[in-house]
């Protein structure tokens, strides 16, 4: 009787499921949507107010005064509200001849002046933010965190690590597989999109994500320090830490291409609007087929206490079970020499073999692309 | 039956100084950030099994901080045993090596401790016994006699004698002498600890 082999099988992709998606206010706002109504991508939730921060100016410093002397050569009153470009200070020289002038930098709020030092601070004008659906749906929850949560249709990727809030963007693929991901690959038209990188990204090249403002991006494989550095790390997962940049990894630790069957479905999706929560190392897609409505009002499904994108795990940690390996099951190998390479059992040794490690171990023979390789059954996972 | 696996899956990667070490301590010396991917992979994937010597090598350092924090999973002090699950000589290929490995992660063994195979069957075969002596400063050399053979071990140094026989005399300087049994490991002298 041939002896069962047990290996871990890892979800790492949903196609076309209906889930749900939360979308979250920034700020302190208003939800103007209701529970229960069906929405579209350009359909309004509610809207929010955010705070953009304050500045200083050096008014004596400015004028040339003395910071006691400094506040008589104000224009306008503390509370009062100046917009960009207006009259904020104005000393009058000889003979009214090259006054000195400071005009608001911004639109903005009067708010203190400092006289020990001479220092003006404005507080700028909150920014309306509006939230929108951004998908087709329908409301199923909202909560007093100003999120709404959507049943859709989305196709769902789990990763293996990441970290950072739920971002969204437009999906955008850097590069090849599994080259790695240099500082010159990341360009300025990049802002706000989510970008999929090759095999690494290198310590330079995440720093300029974070500066260039990309809102996320997907890799193959990340070193620990960097990982530590995004605050990932924290019982593996990074839960709750974001630098502002979401990150996922597909694979694991170190130069590993993202896998060849996540890869076929970024390509597919080029250019489409996507979330990416690093935290939960997960990437949707919604779909944007007003079919969706029709799938979506037809299933129902609960409401879950915890919300997905505030678990204590990754989406793709919760969906590991194990799995007797048959002939013919779809892998991914998990360890060197092949980390992340994908392919399909071909063979399974009924006899161990000792490795060159001294390790005693069942062998399967795994048929890649181009060529086959004898792996140990441990270090292979069913792709479902 | 123990699974390896949880040895892995409890790493602790917050803790640069075990990469740090583990880098240093491996032949040939590895680069930091490597040890740190691989220690990190482990945790990712801890029913991986090593496919090189190095490779073991790492996952070796890996036991002996496991069983630095949690002696428990191999020693019973009360009982004086050490069990090694058959499934964790199976993961890691040798019986003497996690055994010397073990007696260098946890300190407090007692001085006459049996060691113990379990199979997966539950059952539990005695392998070997290590002897710890006490050692006084300003000796170089331990006169034993072991079953009637007398024997010089140099201090410093661990000694694995290979001997099957069951209940062996073992005579240790001015001592009393007492028995231990020996099987398919056999008799481990510990002279590198418990100076008095």
């Amino acid at each position: 009787m041939n002896k069962n082999f047990f290996v871990k099988k890892r979800l790492r992709l949903e196609i076309d499921v209906v889930t749900h998606l939360a979308r979250n206010m920034i700020g302190i706002g208003k939800i103007t949507i209701k529970k229960g109504q069906m929405v579209e991508p350009d359909d309004l939730l509610g809207e929010s107010l955010v705070n953009v921060g304050f500045t200083k100016i050096n008014i004596a410093k400015a004028l040339g005064v003395n910071p006691s002397e400094a506040y008589k050569y104000l224009q306008r009153s503390l509370g009062s509200r100046i917009f960009q470009g207006e009259l904020l200070a104005l000393k009058k020289n000889f003979l009214g001849m090259s006054n000195t002038i400071i005009t608001s930098p911004s639109d903005a709020i009067v708010e203190s002046f400092d006289s020990s030092v001479g220092d003006l601070r404005l507080k700028y004008v909150p920014k309306r933010v509006p939230l929108v659906a951004g998908v087709y749906g329908i409301v199923d929850d909202i909560n007093d965190d100003g999120e709404v949560l959507i049943r859709t249709v989305a196709t769902k990727i789990y990763g293996v690590l990441g970290s950072g809030k739920t971002r969204l963007g437009t999906l955008k693929i850097l590069g090849k597989q599994g080259t790695l991901t240099t500082p010159d690959l990341i360009t300025a038209d990049q802002k706000q999109q989510i970008l999929v990188a090759g095999a690494l990204l290198l310590p330079e090249s995440m720093r300029k994500i974070i500066l260039s403002g990309v809102s996320g991006i997907v890799t193959g494989g990340i070193n620990h320090k960097e990982y530590q550095g995004i605050g990932g790390g924290i019982r593996l997962y990074g839960r709750g830490t974001d630098v502002g940049v979401s990150v996922m990894a597909t694979e694991g630790f170190g130069p590993i291409a993202v896998g060849e069957d996540l890869m076929a479905v970024f390509s597919q999706n080029e250019g489409k609007f996507v979330f990416l929560s690093g935290s939960q190392a997960q990437l949707i897609i919604p779909s944007l087929s007003s079919s969706t409505l029709t799938k979506v009002q037809k299933t129902i499904i609960p409401v879950k206490t915890q919300v997905v994108t505030k678990g204590d795990l990754p989406s793709g940690q919760l969906n590991i079970k194990l799995e007797s390996l048959k002939i013919g099951v779809r892998v991914r190998i998990i360890w060197p020499p092949y980390f992340g390479i994908q392919g399909k059992v071909a063979a399974i040794d009924e006899t161990p073999t000792v490795l060159p490690s001294g390790v005693k171990v069942n062998l399967c023979l795994i048929e890649l692309k181009s060529k086959k390789v004898k792996v140990p059954y441990l270090n292979l996972e069913i792709i479902e | 039956m123990f699974d390896p696996a949880f040895i892995f899956a409890n790493l602790n990667i917050q803790d640069d100084s075990l990469a740090q070490k583990i880098a240093e301590l491996v032949k040939p010396k590895l680069d930091l950030s490597a040890v740190e991917n691989y220690i990190s992979n482990k945790k990712l994937y801890p029913q991986s099994v090593p496919s090189t010597k190095l490779e073991l090598n790492i996952d070796l350092h890996l036991l002996k901080e496991f069983l630095r924090l949690h002696p428990d999973a191999v020693y019973n002090g009360a009982k004086r045993t050490l069990v090694f699950d058959l499934s964790l000589i199976n993961r890691f290929g040798d019986l003497k090596k996690i055994t010397l490995l073990t007696l260098e992660a946890i300190s407090t063994l007692d001085p006459i401790t049996q060691i113990l195979v379990r199979d997966d069957q539950n059952n539990l075969k005695l392998v070997g016994s290590l002897i710890k002596p006490k050692i006084t400063p300003n000796i170089q050399k331990l006169d034993i006699k072991l079953g009637g053979k007398s024997l010089n071990l140099t201090l410093g140094k661990v000694f694995l004698i290979p001997i099957k026989m069951q209940n062996i005399e073992v005579n240790l300087g001015s001592e009393l002498p007492f028995k231990v049994s020996g099987g398919d490991l056999g008799l481990i002298f510990d002279c590198k600890q418990n100076y008095e």
